[in-house]
């Protein structure tokens, strides 16, 4: 059943034309969502672990903004690249990983959001020292991260045979 | 008809030691363009919210906190200049006469001309841009040129693949 819709996604026009015509702007804007999304959170995570004291870590809640500008612009350019290969990636254990990854994430930047970055009063002051869990999650957002992005690059050789450089 | 010969230079590098242990592991070379996403993400990362700050986002945020980040955004760009040059030597044929790794070359010099613009011309008048305090027109200028010249840094670092790597025939 599953495989019939999956067979079907990755046979359709849509299909096709990311294959023929989109294939290189879709990766591409992967590639600055990415930039975005993950380059934001990190400065977010830094912050938290005691880095660019001076910043008040509420004052950080804006650039969250832009990172789920970047998030938005991955979905849609990662659905589009599931598409492409959409049985081979559902039964990938790789591509299953970076979900997991992307949603560990994504969890984590939530709740340094509610634990830091919306304690407007209590973390009011630019030297203000987040506390010890928040430094916790703000470590395991940057290994969940990496780990994507790693996960992403294997993924990218294992379904759609990319070998980097001769595409 | 092979066209190295003709190029002893990119044949040289081309043999040294670190193209060849790349080009002798499968994994060598994913793991390295995992590590260029990585340094891009903390490179651009940094640069783009001092930017981002600096055209009004996250306006109560002080840029000199900010601006004390950018160790760390050389430290991604020493990550990325290490993996670039290992994808050089891995194969220098399929960057040497490739446009789109030239223009990718001009768009981060340009950048490099424009971070310095950014801390020679408006810089230094850091501490006055407290939280809250607007940034000069000028300074939003050459931040939003250096938003747009990173994108088309990742745009022509993506579109290698896509285009024409061979040297011209003579």
């Amino acid at each position: 059943m599953i495989d019939d819709t999956l067979s079907a996604l990755q046979n359709s026009a849509f299909s096709t034309w990311i294959q023929e015509t989109a294939y290189p702007i879709v990766i591409t804007a992967h590639s600055i969502g990415l930039a975005l999304l993950v380059g934001l959170l990190v400065v977010i995570d830094l912050r938290v672990l005691g880095f660019a004291k001076g910043a008040a870590m509420p004052g950080l809640r804006k650039l969250m903004t832009v990172v789920w500008i970047g998030f938005s612009c991955n979905a849609i350019s990662g659905v589009m690249l599931f598409a492409i290969d959409a049985k081979k990636d559902y039964y990938s254990w790789l591509f299953r990983s970076k979900l997991l990854l992307i949603a560990l994430g994504l969890i984590m930047g939530a709740r340094i959001t509610s634990t830091v970055l919306n304690k407007t009063d209590e973390y009011a002051s630019g030297d203000a020292d987040a506390p010890r869990q928040a430094k916790v999650l703000a470590v395991v957002s940057l290994l969940a991260w990496v780990s994507a992005i790693f996960v992403g690059r294997w993924l990218a050789y294992n379904t759609y045979g990319d070998v980097g450089v001769d595409g | 008809m092979d066209i190295s010969s003709n190029y002893p230079i990119l044949l040289w590098i081309k043999s040294l030691p670190p193209g060849e242990f790349v080009r002798s592991t499968w994994w060598a070379f994913p793991t390295l363009q995992s590590l260029h996403f990585c340094g891009m993400a903390m490179l651009i990362g940094i640069v783009g919210v001092l930017d981002l700050r600096t055209l009004g986002l996250a306006r109560s945020v002080p840029i000199r906190p900010l601006h004390r980040l950018l160790p760390l955004a050389w430290v991604g760009f020493g990550l990325n200049l290490f993996t670039g040059l290992m994808f050089f030597m891995h194969d220098p044929f399929v960057y040497a006469f490739n446009r789109s790794f030239r223009w990718k070359l001009l768009f981060i010099l340009l950048a490099g001309v424009n971070a310095l613009w950014f801390e020679l011309g408006v810089f230094t008048n850091l501490d006055r841009w407290q939280g809250k305090v607007e940034t000069s027109s000028l300074a939003k200028v050459i931040s939003a040129i250096s938003l747009a010249l990173w994108i088309a840094v990742i745009c022509g670092g993506r579109y290698i693949a896509f285009t024409n790597s061979a040297a011209p025939t003579p």
